[in-house]
This record gives structure tokens, sequence and C-alpha cells, in this order.
């Protein structure tokens, strides 16, 4: 992990220190409190979150104007020394004040999330806050939106911490703040949702989406209140007049997906290496990295420095030549590298599309060069490019996709960005297996769930583990003298009665003995009210477990004709299942 | 949950006197932590709004800074410097219709015409329709030596929108077009062009003159000299335009050979000359021309003569021609002459041997040898201007009435 985390055992528990109360006492005396304030807070937590990034992001740019001018050029000397010298300053502020406000955002938002049961302090929120934008001020090439994220995830966690909430409540609520964050950064409450889904939780969970929405659209509001409702990007309407033309951007989600394993790879190598060079050198590495950066931009490319929004707006207004475009693109995955690396507070989304839009304008005018009919904009290139890395590189495609209409507010250009994503993704995913966020986590010997892993995960099911009946099936009206006979006849101890209504119940032999003994004439007037579960082949094999401490085997019926009788289950089929599973596709 | 249970929970029935205590405690904590925070969000939001807009307020300043270096740039010929300028500007408000044009503008200025014409390509698609775009789109076309797309462009910046004075910008754009055309050797799609300005300029002489002159550039002298007429009909006396028309009518009208017509409108350009501060033409050259015009008035054998005056015409036109022939020889007699050229040259000599013989009187009488004697003198100076460069004086004059194929007073 890039910070130094307190281990569980020394975080302090929300409850303990907080109240008197314990969380068993206060579910006593007011059991629907937090499902009431949950609400109320999201949108707390949605219009803070969004004020903070709002404050956040004008820092940012203040910063900039004041270290490197309202618009840096080339062969200004303040390019070299701002970056150097914040990036030493920054290194300090993070080693002995804010440990824990190194890196990215995103992952110390897992880590809050899974192992530190939602806590983020307010030294932390804070440190990231001054940190990340004096960091990104200066010109180190990051970006403002995952610190946004943790901002938005810190500052939920205080204000939970701050009212009691249930644990179970405070590991909720960072999800909530870092959507929050996410969504104010970017202008875009889908994706933010989307992205915190895909990768922070990592599942779809009814108990949280609603408390994210509230929050992404509160922070959105407040957000849109100061820069206004229109989309990051605007580009002109794609008219895709021949469908061949898609083949175009399918070369821009090779070209990405390819990009994408180089700049994992870049990372995956530098960061590691510069960590076991002496802890004394670590101090120096921001600054050293800043002074590398620098030198980009003072002898000639000063639009590596910083987020790189502006640039992508020229990009896709076409004011570069295609090898000026692919040139920034090249120079960005090494400044960033370097940036990053070296432990500078900042996020890699802005570097990351600010690639994506470069590559994507490459490949548009080189593709408009040799095909001047084709109707797409350089750009939309650039739009699409972005997406592509968003997917190659962050692997969350669901949200490169949202992402990419959000930020455009232009639907026209779906097609293509979902070709030119999903190419992208499968291609990065196949020549680096690891995404970029799980192999920064292993690098700080952290061991979060791996979304990725999650969402290819093949859920065991039912039917994976049913077999035909091999105990007795009777009916209802049957005498117990009969089906006794029956089980006996068979050697076995249990019987599957089929009842009224197209239900089962699963008859013991003690029973069928006692119903004997009451001389009932039908074995289902002996039987209680209950009756066994109704199980699907579809459902999942997990939800079974439970009832087994009641069925020693379960019937699985069909869905479409009440009452069919497709197989039964033991809780041995269910092991076994999981075992042969586990044979196939080996460990995690 | 039932209305009875809910109001039981809610009264906290079933609970014990300290455990309400507790519950009545954590109702008041709860509602002074909501009221803190939105005391905080309050705050805030005051505070972000002043950050916010303390900030804009020095982008703007600073954007506006930018923009007008560029534009002093721009103007003092450092189109290179006024890029940066202008793509500064833009850096601080991106998407500023403004500066996009001045950027753009800059680029094509400093020579990066590609970059100039890709960036336009981008705004283009945003805004298709823009006359304005197309238009600066359809000179660099021309600058980048591309016919067809210029032509294109300035099609499409003729059917474009403009925000404003949209008439005489579109009239701008299709006097731009015409003049291309004129260049790209297509006189008659000019014409087209020039006649459709014509008809949506009827009252403003500067914009006729301008179009009569592209008409003469084109060689349409017909429409020229209507145009220029026109232009008379509108214009205030003794205005610039006026003396524009005069002069222009006059030198078309004399290509035409309508040399009454020429001589009136030269006529009435030096009365009205002495009005105007600053004429478009010097007085005296005019002047000149004038003169020139009444000595071809002299000269010109017309047939509408009567036989005596004509043939007197005749018979001098043709000394000055005979002398321009013998001249011509003399100074050609030492070159060696091409097979075709001698046959020329010995059937006018042959047509010139009966010359000294003629008597006034018999030529007067016959109509027939008087206008063989013109063709003769047209030919003569026709092929002297050939051979022996072009002819100063009477011989000029003569030269050019045997030019003029319909042959007026």
């Amino acid at each position: 992990m890039d910070m130094e985390a307190p281990s569980t055992a020394t975080t302090p528990s929300p409850v303990d220190s907080f109240s008197a109360l314990s969380e068993e006492e206060m579910r006593q005396i007011a059991p629907t409190r937090e499902n009431r304030l949950l609400l109320v807070l999201s949108i707390f937590i949605g219009i803070l979150s969004g004020l903070l990034v709002v404050c956040f992001r004008i820092s940012i740019e203040w910063l900039q104007v004041l270290l490197l001018g309202s618009v840096p050029h080339p062969g200004q000397y303040r390019l070299l020394f701002a970056p150097m010298l914040v990036g030493l300053l920054v290194a300090i502020l993070v080693k002995y004040f804010f440990p824990q406000a190194r890196g990215s955002g995103i992952n110390q938002t897992k880590a809050a999330l899974y192992i530190y049961n939602g806590y983020i302090s307010f030294r932390t929120m804070i440190g990231k806050f001054v940190t990340a934008a004096l960091a990104i001020g200066s010109g180190h090439s990051l970006g403002p939106e995952d610190p946004a994220l943790q901002i938005g995830a810190g500052l939920a966690s205080i204000v939970s911490r701050h009212l009691r909430l249930s644990r179970e409540r405070l590991r909720l609520f960072a999800p909530v703040g870092a959507a929050a964050g996410l969504a104010a950064a970017f202008n875009a409450p889908i994706s933010a949702i989307l992205f915190v889904i895909e990768e922070v939780i990592g599942r779809w969970s009814a108990a949280v989406l609603g408390s994210i929405v509230l929050a992404a659209v509160s922070s959105v509001v407040v957000a849109r209140a100061f820069w206004g409702s229109e989309p990051m990007f605007h580009i002109p309407s794609v008219n895709l007049r021949d469908n061949r033309e898609l083949l175009a951007y399918a070369v821009l989600g090779v070209v990405g997906g390819l990009a994408s394993v180089l700049f994992s790879r870049l990372l995956g190598w530098l960061r590691p290496w510069l960590r076991t060079l002496p802890k004394k050198t670590q101090v120096w590495q921001p600054a050293v990295a800043g002074l590398m950066v620098g030198a980009i931009g003072f002898f000639g490319f000063p639009q590596v420095m910083g987020p790189g929004y502006d640039v992508i707006d020229h990009a896709m207004h076409g004011e570069y030549l295609w090898h000026i475009l692919l040139t920034l693109a090249i120079l960005k995955i090494l400044a960033t590298t370097l940036s990053f690396s070296s432990g500078t507070p900042g996020g890699m989304f802005a570097p990351t599309l600010f690639i994506g839009a470069m590559l994507g304008g490459t490949v548009g005018s080189v593709e408009k060069l040799f095909f001047p009919h084709l109707t797409g904009s350089i750009g939309s290139y650039a739009l699409v490019g972005m997406g592509v890395l968003f997917a190659g590189f962050l692997r969350a495609p669901l949200t490169s996709v949202f992402m990419v209409l959000e930020v455009s507010g232009n639907y026209s250009i779906v097609l293509p960005v979902i070709l030119a994503n999903t190419i992208a993704y499968l291609l990065a995913r196949s020549l680096q297996t690891i995404p970029i966020f799980e192999v920064l986590t292993l690098q700080d010997g952290l061991s979060l769930p791996s979304m990725e892993e999650a969402r290819e995960e093949t859920a065991l099911r039912v039917e994976d583990a049913v077999h035909a009946p091999d105990i007795p099936v009777v009916f209802g009206t049957d005498a117990p003298a009969s089906i006794v006979e029956t089980m006996k006849k068979q050697k076995v101890e249990l019987a599957l009665v089929r009842c009224r209504n197209h239900r089962w119940y699963v008859l013991t032999v003690s029973e069928a003995a006692k119903a004997i003994q009451a001389s009932a004439a039908r074995i289902e007037d002996a039987l209680p009210d209950e009756r066994a579960p109704l199980l699907y082949p579809d459902l999942a094999l997990d939800e079974t477990l439970p009832h087994f401490r009641r069925w020693p085997v379960l019937p699985v019926v069909n869905r479409a004709v009440s009452g069919f009788l497709e197989g039964v289950l033991s809780q041995n089929d269910v092991l076994q299942c999981y075992q042969n599973h586990l044979q196939v596709h080996g460990h995690r | 949950m039932g209305f009875a249970e809910a109001i039981h929970k809610l009264g906290g029935n079933s609970l014990d006197a300290r455990q309400r205590g507790r519950r009545r405690r954590l109702i008041l904590q709860d509602a002074a932590a909501l009221l803190s925070l939105a005391g905080i969000t309050l705050a805030l939001s005051v505070v972000t709004y002043f950050f916010f807009h303390s900030f804009r307020a020095h982008r703007q300043v600073l954007e506006s800074r930018w923009f007008e270096r560029g534009q002093q740039d721009l103007a003092s010929g450092h189109a290179q410097d006024a890029v940066e300028a202008f793509r500064s500007a833009l850096t601080l408000s991106s998407g500023n219709r403004a500066y996009e044009l001045a950027l753009a503008q800059a680029l094509a200025d400093a020579g990066r015409t590609d970059e100039a014409y890709t960036y336009y390509s981008t705004l283009l698609e945003a805004k298709p329709g823009d006359g304005l775009l197309n238009l600066r789109m359809a000179r660099l076309a021309v600058k980048k030596n591309d016919p067809a797309e210029a032509i294109a462009l300035y099609q499409a910046a003729l059917n474009g929108d403009w925000l404003a004075q949209g008439v005489s910008r579109r009239r701008e754009a299709r006097l731009e077009l015409a003049q291309y055309l004129i260049l790209q050797h297509m006189p008659t799609r000019a014409q087209e062009e020039l006649l459709t300005a014509e008809g949506n300029a009827l009252e403003n002489p500067a914009v006729m003159n301008q179009i009569a002159a592209l008409l003469e550039q084109a060689h349409f002298l017909k429409d020229a000299l209507t145009a220029y007429q026109r232009a008379q009909q509108h214009a205030s006396s003794n205005s610039p335009e006026m003396l524009q028309a005069f002069l222009g009518e006059g030198r078309v009208a004399k290509s035409l050979g309508e040399y009454k017509v020429a001589r009136q409108a030269l006529e009435r350009y030096l009365i009205h000359v002495r009005s105007v501060g600053n004429p478009p033409e010097d007085p005296a050259v005019v002047a000149s021309w004038f003169d020139q015009l009444q000595r071809m008035q002299a000269l010109n054998p017309l047939p509408s003569l009567p036989p005596r005056q004509r043939a007197q015409r005749i018979l001098a036109d043709g000394g000055i021609a005979r002398q321009r022939l013998r001249a011509c020889i003399a100074q050609q007699s030492t070159a060696a002459q091409p097979k075709q050229d001698a046959a020329t040259l010995a059937i006018l000599r042959s047509e010139w041997k009966t010359f000294p013989s003629l008597r006034l009187s018999q030529l007067a009488n016959n109509q027939q040898r008087q206008d063989s004697l013109v063709s003769l003198i047209d030919q003569t100076e026709i092929w002297a201007n050939q051979r022996c460069g072009a002819p100063t004086g009477d011989d000029a004059l003569l030269l050019q009435l045997a030019t003029v194929p319909n042959r007026t007073e």
C-alpha cells in the first residue's frame, strides 16, 4: 500500500471513540435511525463533496497560474524549478505529516473499505487536498479525479463517524463519498456511479445504490452551479454514412490497447524499482520526477504538465498535426510514469484521458490523410481514444463507455466507442493479465479484491450440482404404511412427498412411522405445515447452503411447470461441486 | 409494520426509562449534528463562491490580455507570436468562438497552412453552415492550390450563415469567387456569379463598378459596359464612384469600338474630375486618351460617312499604312522570312502598287474599292504589328481600328 496504513488493530473503533452506546444498544433504542439518516446524509455528503472538489480544482488552477504562469510556454525557467521544488515540498509533507496521502486515491479508498472498516482520517483528507493540489498545480503529470474520489470518501467517512453510524454503514459510506467526489470532478454522475460500482465495490448492491446515486447527483448539481451544465468537451455529431468506417475506430481500439499495455508495464516496472532505492532517496524522488517533467515542458512540450484538459480540448479542435499528437502521447506516458512512480500524490484519470485523446487524434489525423472521405472528425477520434485508454488501462469497460457519452454529451458516438473500447479492453487484458490497480495493490503488499476477477468469476448454480432423485418420490395422498414399505425396499431413510399446491416435503423414516402411529390415512395429513424451500436450477448454489440445516436433501423444481421436480440436491453434492470447480479453475 | 405497532415503537413504549432517555439524547444529538452539517455546508458554499469567482475574474483578465496581445501581434505582422497568444487565450477560455477564429486566422497568416486548414476543418465540422468559416477555408484551399475544393468552399460560403450583414458579405464572397474563377480560366462561371451579384447590387455604385471591372477582366465587355452605365445611374454626381464609372465606360467602349460612347464618357470624366479631390485617374492621362479618341475619330473611315469624305480618310489612312509597310520591310530585309510570311508580303505589295495612282474622285465613286482599301489598311497594320512590333502614333490608332470587329462612330 502506498500509505503507511494503520493496522486494523490500532484503528480506533468509530463507535467506541464517539459514544458510550454500543452498536447493539443503538440498534435497540433506535432501530430505524440509520436508514432514515442514510438518505439525508447522502445528500449532505454529495453537496459537501461537490463544494470541496470545486475548491480543490480551483486551488489547482490558482497554483498553476502562480507557479507556472497563466499559460506555460517552452523556455520558461519556472517550468524546471516549480515542479522540482514543489515536488520536494510535497514529499516532505507526505513523509512527515500526511503519510496516507501518497499515490492515487482509488486503492486507498478500496483499502479503507475492505481493511479499515471505512475509516479515512481527517488528516488524510486534508493531506490529500493540499499535497495533490500542490503537485498537480506545479505541473506534475497527474490528475485531480482520483484525489477527488478519496477526498469525497474521506468526507463521507468523517461525517458518518461523527454521527456514530454502525460499522456496516461506515463501510458503505466511503464508496458513497467516493462517487460524489468523482462525479463532481468529472461532472459526470453516471460514470462516477459506475466506476465506484465497477472498481471500488465490485458488485451491484441495492443497499448502497440509492445513496450513491443521491450523493453523485447532489455533488454534480453543486459542481454545475459553478462550472455550468455544458459537457466537458464539444464534438460534432458523428454520422456514420458507411459502417465500414467502424474499421477505422477498430484500428484505434488496437492502438489504444497496445498503448495501455505499454503504460501499465512502464508503471509496473518503474514504481517498484524506485522503491528498491535507499529510503533516504525517496524524499527526493518527486523532486527529480518534477525536474524531468519540467524539462519536457521547458524543451518544447509544456502541454504534458498538469492534468492537460485544455490540451485535450485543443486536440479535439484539430489544433495539432498528427506528429505533434503522437509526440504528446508518448511524452505524457513518460511524464505520468515518472510523476506517479515517484509517489507524488495525484491521479491517473486525467493523464489516461490525455494519452487516449492524443492517440485518438493521431489515428484520426492519419486516417483522414489516407481516407479523406471519413465522416468522423478528429475530435470524435480523440474522444473515442479517451474511452479506449480508459477501458484498456483502467480496465473499467462499462464506465469507459458512459464516461465518453457524459463528457461529450453526444450519444451519436456510442457505436464507435463500444467497438473501440471492447477491442482495447480485450487486447489489454490478454497482453497484461493483471489490471493496473491490482498491480499497484500488489506492489504495496496488500491483497484487495480484484474487481476484474470478480467480474470474470463464473458463479456456480443449482443446476451444476443437481442430480436425479435417488430417494422415493411419493404423493401426499399416499398411505404412510406404503411409503414406509417403499423406503424399506429401497433401503433409504428419506422420501420426497409431493404435497398440495405443488410443494414438496422431505420425509424421514421416523416421521413416516409417527404418521402410522397417528393412524393418518394420508401422509400429508400427518405432516407439519412447513414445506421444503422452492429452489430453481438457475439459483446461485451458495443460496442453498442455509437450508441444509433443516433439510437433508432439497428438491429442485421447474420455474415454468409449478412443482415439476428437476432433481434433488444434498449438502454433499454442493460441496462436491465446489471442489470440482476449484480443481478445474484453480485457486485465486 | 402495523399502524398500532408503529405508534408503539415510535413512542418507545417497549424501552425502559433509561433507554428512552438515551434515545431522546440520541435524537437531539443527531439533530444537532445535522444542523452543524448544514452550517458547515453553508459556510463552505460561501467560501467556495468567493474563491471561485475571484479566480474566474482573474482568469478573464488573463484571457483578454492574451487575446489583445495576439491581436497586436497579428496587426504588426508577427503571426507566429499571435498563434501562441491566441492559443493561450483559448487555454483559459476553451470554446470561445472569437478566439478560435482568431487562432485559425493567425495560423493561416503565419503560413502554417496545413495546421490552419485542419483547425478550420474541425471548426467547420462543428458549424458546417458557417459562411465565414467556409470563406476562410476557401482562401486556404486557394493557397493550397486546390481549385475544386476552393470553389466548393466558396459556394458553401455563399450558401452559408452569416451572422450579420449577410447580403454584403455574401456579395463579397461571390466577387472573390468570381475573381478566382477568372484566374482559373473559367470565365463563363465567373460571368454567372458576376451577373448574379449585379442583380443584388443595383443601387450600390461602388460594388457595381467592382463587378464591371471583373466582367471587363473576364472579357465580357458588353456586360461590363452595362454595369458601368448602371453604376452611373446610382452614383451621386462628382463622387469617386461616378468618376470610376465614367472611366470604366470609356475604356470598355473604346475596346468595343464604340468610340463616340467612349469619348462622351471620358469627356464627362474630365468635366466632373475638377470637383473631386482624389480622382481615380490623373486627368492629364485621361485627357490624352480623349485626344487619341478624337484623332481616331478623324482617322476612322466609317461606312456611314459621305463618299467623298470617306475616300479622303481612306487615302490618308492608306498613306500612313503604306509608310508603315515600307518601314517594316526595310527593318525586316536582313532577316530571313518564313515562306508563308513572304507570300503574304508579296500579296500586300502587289495590292499597294496601284495605290499611288488612285484619285480622290475615282475612289469616292467606288464603294467596293473603298472597302477593299480599308481591308488592305487593316491587314497591313496587323501584319506590321506582328512582324515589326507595336506601332506608335497614328499607326497604333489604325491598328486599334483594325482590330475592332464592328466599327462605329
